[in-house]
């Protein structure tokens, strides 16, 4: 008989990390499906397919990473073959692949995903020496590298599908109206943002699932409650009163857009709570959650990014390690220092967001056209009158009487190849063209309705050496009724990225000779400049008048 | 608010039903038999014996005294002192020597010591305290007289029968049984501390014990009364239960508070021994654990050895074990059963040796969330780690009382409460060396 010595104490809880990892995994796995389930439902069997590889390329990526990182730590090192599958499940890289699959979206390349899952696992978590050690989280790291590396958007072919629903809603709200915009999600109504029947990365988008799952997690101890609560509390806090300070119709629905969309839901779940890149104590979790909800708001509503909670989760890995330095009390005692920090950090993020919310918004209506609403335009036709039809006496006023032609007014799809493509021949490289008429206003000079101006927005796609490239178009061109000629031409938005090249357009249009100009004489119609076509604005100009010729201007 | 405060406890498994009903063993002293009393107090200061090799003694008989404190040991047996052995102490942690008592068999009785009543002076049941020479029964083994010496200012007297350990049943049974004692027992600690009312504490689910209780109460005055606890672990810590009864929180010690905790076992013993004069010559000892082939509580004279009481409930089912004097939370494993059980010590504890495979630590909190102390032993092992003194004084890991839930709650299996032994025993280094030599 022998008895045998250890450490006290004798009775340990059964859950073990592995077993955490396991029901993580799980969740992980229910999310998968329903988004495999979502992809041949709504993209047919291309995408559904590619839905399940994205997840197995990813998987095995990691663990081929894994298993390179243990061959180069442990070469001297005999008992190797046995270190390889231990490492291959107690890395825990396949958490991470997961989840980084998760986060992106189903038409993403296997490439993409391949580099990703590298960098995630080797740079973004072995480098730093595995499971435990990482300072950043490792799928947020590898989704932030692959967006700014990589276009994620969603290709033409997927748009094709189904119009309305065919970008991502971060992708709509990015290109359409910003966070600010009242009417930026007309397309996605409630019922779509909880039951992720709309397109996004491919586990963000079932709102509704996520948050079972997140509520089970916590129940079971697989993740921390205070993070997601205090996360999705601030950024439900701040978004209703953003909603309420600056007038918009529905607040409730607001709120929902801001919890669900864009992955706020799933990393509150899924990656806030990443033990390892998050503080220990429970007012550190506090205020962590508030810290990365106040990010999440901040860099939604005030920078271009509408992508706001991939940042704020690298933020905050930067900031998780001072606060656990600086919580040195006692856990237990509740003093007031400790609620009128957490509160005095919460009610300072919300009024701050807010205030934010409401500088930007005041700022956009009078400076930055960009980005505003279809339904907006009116009002910054009233506040700006578009520059140069300012400068030359023009004044716009919305028409009230729809136009007869439905054909033309409705938005204009066509695509190159298949028949339909009847109004103009655009450039040979150009593979896909979507052509809109957002709207159209009566021009006066001198109180006499002397044209039409149309707002077109070009959409195309243009096959170029370096691969697709995507360039938008919104121009505002005005005819004059009598003559058809070009009265003026004022650029909202240009070129391959928002808000480049605009003002350099609009510089050049006030150059151009408007008496002489016609649209015959399009074709020697150029804007200088090395890295951007003006084959978009050409194709507006034409649709424009086309659309001109069928609205009743001159023959 | 619970939004930013830890847990602090947690519902163990306890196990208790393993024990809780089966059949009380008592063992005699039988002739020939040794008991064996250590020449060491748990914090290691001497104990000193006026008894020498071939001397007579009785049950009861005064046979020595520690130095530290002024708390008499009294012989658990009749017979005749002989050689001291050098056996294994479990509270020092090294074999050390021992008095040996080999019995004759008789258990004849001494001379009982003076009794008291309820009616007598403050002072007198006071004496009547130390002379009982009784230590705390819930297992740290500190005097009980200390506590009411000189006190003033103590209204409440908790009587802590929670017994939060897993396994461990002893107290459940003793209360069971001896509900006048116990009474009685907060009668005389009442008088002697000045404490007008006194609050006997039980875990939820201790049904029988309830029932014996409430029904002795009911002749009472209503300034003893019974509150039931959550079954958590470790609500038996007295701060912990402190906090619990009377919403009361103190820095160092309960008298801050008003407040005295006192065992339930060593209630009983004390309204025994006053009002009988009869001194404590036996302790109930919990034999339980998974390992046990028949669990259940063993009556021994004080100074048996352990292997005596395993033998008795039938041995072990498996060759290699763990063995616990204590509960297996806060006792730690021996690597021998030839020990003796002193007074403070209630159970003895066989588990099947734990096999754990340490992992990285994930930093998911469950130690922060679960210390009682409200300490934060992630942290604390990271200073460890760093040997960063400074940082783990600043994380109050010398206010950590060892009761082993981070390392029950940890996911990763990691050493936390060794990693906090080793810390304290760090800092107090690094603070003794930080001291002026005089």
């Amino acid at each position: 008989m022998a008895y045998i010595q250890s450490n006290a104490p004798y009775q340990r809880r059964k859950k073990s990390t592995l077993q955490i990892m396991i029901e993580l995994g799980i969740s992980l796995g229910i999310i998968w499906i329903l988004a495999v389930v979502m992809s041949f439902v709504k993209l047919g069997i291309k995408y559904g397919l590619q839905s399940i590889f994205l997840m197995l390329t990813s998987l095995g990526t990691t663990l081929v990473c894994d298993v390179i990182t243990t061959v180069l730590k442990n070469k001297k090192d005999a008992t190797l073959k046995q270190k390889i599958p231990y490492d291959l499940v107690h890395n825990y890289s396949w958490i991470t692949a997961m989840i980084f699959t998760l986060c992106c979206p189903v038409w993403t390349s296997y490439y993409v995903i391949i580099i990703g899952s590298i960098f995630a696992t080797v740079i973004a978590k072995n480098v730093f020496g595995g499971f435990g050690k990482n300072i950043f989280n490792p799928a947020a790291a590898g989704r932030l590298f692959v967006l700014l590396t990589f276009d994620t958007s969603a290709p033409a072919g997927i748009a094709g599908v189904d119009s309305s629903t065919g970008a991502t809603l971060t992708g709509v709200i990015q290109s359409q109206t910003g966070w600010l915009g009242s009417n930026a999600l007309a397309n996605f109504g409630v019922k779509d943002i909880l039951f992720g029947t709309y397109f996004g990365a491919m586990g963000e988008v079932f709102s509704i699932a996520l948050l079972v799952i997140g509520i089970v997690l916590a129940l079971r101890e697989v993740i921390n409650w205070r993070i997601p609560a205090f996360y999705l509390g601030t950024i439900a806090v701040s978004s209703i009163l953003i909603a309420l300070v600056l007038g918009f119709n529905n607040p409730g629905l607001y709120v929902l857009y801001h919890l669900c969309a864009g992955g706020a839901m799933f990393a509150a779940i899924f990656m806030f709570t990443d033990p390892v890149t998050t503080p220990t104590s429970p007012l550190g979790n506090c205020l962590i959650g508030i810290i990365g909800g106040l990010l999440t708001v901040l860099i939604r509503i005030a920078t271009n990014n509408v992508e706001g909670v991939v940042y704020s989760i690298m933020l905050i890995n930067t900031i998780s390690p001072a606060i656990d330095h600086f919580i040195t009390a006692k856990t237990n005692k509740n003093t007031l220092v400790k609620s009128s920090v957490t509160f005095g950090t919460a009610a300072l993020s919300v009024l701050l967001c807010v205030g934010v919310a409401w500088g930007c918004n005041g700022g956009r209506e009078v400076y930055d056209v960009n980005g505003i609403a279809i339904e907006d335009y009116n009002l910054i036709m009233e506040k700006l009158n578009l520059q140069s039809f300012k400068d030359k006496n023009y004044t716009i006023a919305p028409v009230e009487e729809k136009v007869e032609n439905e054909k033309l007014y409705a938005p204009i799809f066509y695509k190159l190849g298949n028949g339909e493509a009847t109004l103009t021949k655009p450039k040979d490289d150009v593979s896909y063209v979507e052509v809109t008429l957002d709207n159209q206003y009566a021009i006066i000079e001198n109180k006499n309705e002397i044209g039409m101006m149309y707002c077109v927005r070009v959409n195309q796609s243009i096959e170029t050496e370096y691969g697709e490239q995507k360039k938008y178009c919104i121009a505002y061109i005005g005819f004059e009724n009598s003559t058809n000629k070009i009265l003026n031409i004022s650029v909202l938005q240009f070129a391959a990225t928002q808000n480049t090249y605009s003002d350099k357009v609009n510089n050049a249009l006030a150059d151009l000779d408007y008496s002489s100009l016609t649209t015959d004489s399009l074709d020697s119609f150029t804007v200088s400049g090395a890295t951007f076509t003006t084959s978009g604005l050409k194709t507006a100009i034409t649709t424009a008048y086309e659309i001109h010729q069928a609205n009743g201007g001159a023959k | 608010m619970f939004l930013f405060r830890s847990l602090g406890h947690k519902h163990l498994n306890g196990y208790k039903e393993l024990s809780k009903h089966a059949q009380v063993l008592t063992l005699e002293a039988t002739e020939g038999e040794e008991v064996y009393f250590p020449t060491m107090s748990p914090n290691g200061k001497p104990i000193t014996y006026t008894v020498k090799e071939g001397d007579k003694v009785k049950v009861g008989t005064k046979i020595g005294a520690r130095t530290d404190f002024e708390v008499p040991i009294y012989s658990s047996v009749s017979g005749k002192v002989v050689a001291s052995k050098n056996i294994y102490s479990p509270q020092v942690g090294r074999p050390i020597p021992h008095l040996v008592i080999q019995s004759d068999g008789k258990n004849e009785e001494d001379v009982p010591l003076k009794t008291v009543s309820i009616e007598d002076s403050k002072e007198a049941i006071f004496e009547a305290i130390k002379q009982a020479g009784i230590v705390g029964m819930g297992g740290a083994g500190f005097p009980l007289y200390v506590k009411y010496n000189n006190v003033s200012g103590i209204n409440t007297l908790i009587v802590n029968g929670v017994e939060c350990e897993p396994f461990l049943t002893t107290d459940f049974v003793v209360m069971q049984n001896k509900v006048q004692e116990l009474i009685l027992g907060c009668k005389y600690l009442m008088k002697a501390s000045g404490a007008s009312e006194a609050i006997i504490a039980i875990k939820v689910h201790k049904d029988e014990v309830k029932k014996a209780v409430l029904a002795a109460l009911k002749d009472e005055k209503d300034n003893i009364r019974l509150q039931e606890v959550p079954d958590v672990y470790p609500m038996g810590w007295e701060k912990l239960l402190i906090k619990q009864i009377t919403k009361k929180d103190y820095e160092r010690l309960p008298s801050e508070a008003g407040i005295v905790v006192n065992n339930a076992q060593s209630v009983i013993s004390i309204g025994q021994v006053l009002s009988t004069g009869k001194v404590v010559s036996t302790r109930t000892i919990t034999v339980s654990g998974k390992l046990i082939k028949n669990p259940t509580n063993v009556i021994c004279p004080i100074g048996t050895l352990a292997t005596k009481l395993i033998d008795a409930c039938g041995g072990l089912t498996k060759e290699d074990a763990t063995l616990i004097p204590g509960g297996p939370m806060c006792g730690n494993s021996v690597t021998t059963s030839d020990f003796p059980l002193l007074m403070q010590m209630g159970s003895l504890t066989v588990l099947e040796p734990l096999k754990l495979v340490e992992e990285p630590c994930l930093r998911c909190g469950s130690c922060t969330a679960h210390c009682p102390a409200g300490l934060q032993p992630v942290e604390i092992r990271n200073a460890f780690i760093a040997k960063d003194t400074d940082r783990a004084i600043k994380l109050n890991v010398m206010s950590c009382v060892e009761c082993g839930l981070c390392s029950h709650s940890c996911p990763s299996r990691i050493e936390l409460t060794q990693c906090m032994k080793n810390t304290k025993r760090l800092v107090k280094f690094k603070l003794a060396q930080a001291q002026p030599k005089k």
